[in-house]
């Protein structure tokens, strides 16, 4: 009985048995920082569109029967189908956040765009004529507007 | 000289553990390591747009590809970080097609088509491209960069957006 228990000898020369963590904290300390500024925060999305080929560009499709279209001028959106007017919708100044178009003009445009589209459900196309004045934001917005009306793709066209 | 003696054996009698307890701050560093990795995994492509350029919002939901980044910001437009015309030449020109943006895509289709052959894939990989434009340029400077794409050959265009919560309508 001369062997004694390790227990008696660690508490005598007194042997820390704590997990030695400071190495691996240094690590994750500077790991950490880097990857939180390196992640990216904003969500980017993005809007599919395909261009026509080259060849097609110059002419519009000759056998589209229902041909939507949604011109944007100095004061109003004008919505027309196959070259006749079908509504014109006030084009109001930004919101105070900046959206473009405005919420009210946003809504009836909604309203008009929903009710062709109900009408003709395979219609999935609208061309957007722009001036070259136009903001960007604001093709977007309207894009966005006919995407939620039931026609995905749209088509830009610049005007005069 | 008794009183130092003392106060050793003080102390090596009663073994007093001075290191700080860093257990719980490791289980806090673990948890949001595996966050920030989790939301790179789940992230997918990054990019990220050059500095000073807005993109606009929309409630578009498309995740982003790997692809061609043409940059149009309020002063110029980039391919990927390089500065390839400015806007106001842009702007300027009666033409529609902007020349150094063509020679400069050109380029990079040829790059593409090179590193398409060493990877000898069966078919030509589609051609993307993807438009980062500040929400506050105007239309004709789009629609030039976008003719130019066109003729270049790179038919399928994606615009980059911020993602803006959809509105409920009310």
């Amino acid at each position: 009985m001369s062997f004694r228990p390790k227990r008696s000898r660690s508490s005598r020369h007194g042997i820390n048995s704590d997990l030695e963590l400071r190495p691996l904290m240094n690590v994750f300390i500077v790991l950490i920082p880097m990857l939180l500024m390196s992640a990216v925060f904003v969500e980017i999305r993005v809007i599919e569109m395909s261009l026509p080929q080259t060849a097609q560009a110059a002419q519009p499709a000759a056998d589209a029967s229902f041909d939507p279209a949604v011109h944007i001028l100095a004061d109003t959106y004008v919505i027309e189908v196959n070259g006749a007017v079908v509504q014109s919708v006030a084009r109001e100044n930004a919101d105070a956040d900046g959206t473009l178009p405005s919420r009210n003009a946003a809504t009836q445009l909604t309203q008009v765009l929903t009710s062709l589209a109900a009408s003709h459900p395979e219609q999935k196309e609208i061309r957007i004529v722009a001036q070259s004045s136009t903001h960007y934001q604001e093709i977007i917005g309207l894009m966005d507007i006919a995407r939620a009306a039931g026609m995905p793709q749209a088509g830009l066209e610049g005007g005069s | 000289m008794r009183a130092p003696r003392l106060g050793r054996r003080g102390r090596a009698g009663k073994r007093i553990h001075s290191g700080i307890s860093l257990t719980s701050l490791m289980d806090i560093l673990t948890c949001l390591l595996f966050f920030v990795l989790k939301s790179f995994v789940a992230g997918g492509e990054v990019t990220v747009p050059p500095p000073g350029l807005k993109l606009p919002r929309s409630t578009a939901d498309a995740a982003m590809h790997s692809s061609l980044v043409v940059a149009i910001d309020k002063e110029g437009i980039l391919v990927g970080s390089e500065r390839i015309a400015s806007v106001a030449d842009a702007e300027a020109s009666d033409q529609l097609l902007i020349q150094p943006l063509a020679d400069r895509l050109e380029a990079a289709q040829q790059q593409m088509d090179e590193l398409a052959k060493l990877k000898k894939a069966g078919e030509p990989e589609a051609r993307i491209v993807t438009i980062q434009g500040d929400g506050e340029i105007e239309f004709r400077v789009l629609q030039k960069v976008m003719y130019t794409l066109n003729q270049s050959g790179f038919d399928n265009i994606s615009l980059a957006v911020l993602k803006k919560a959809e509105e409920r309508s009310s």
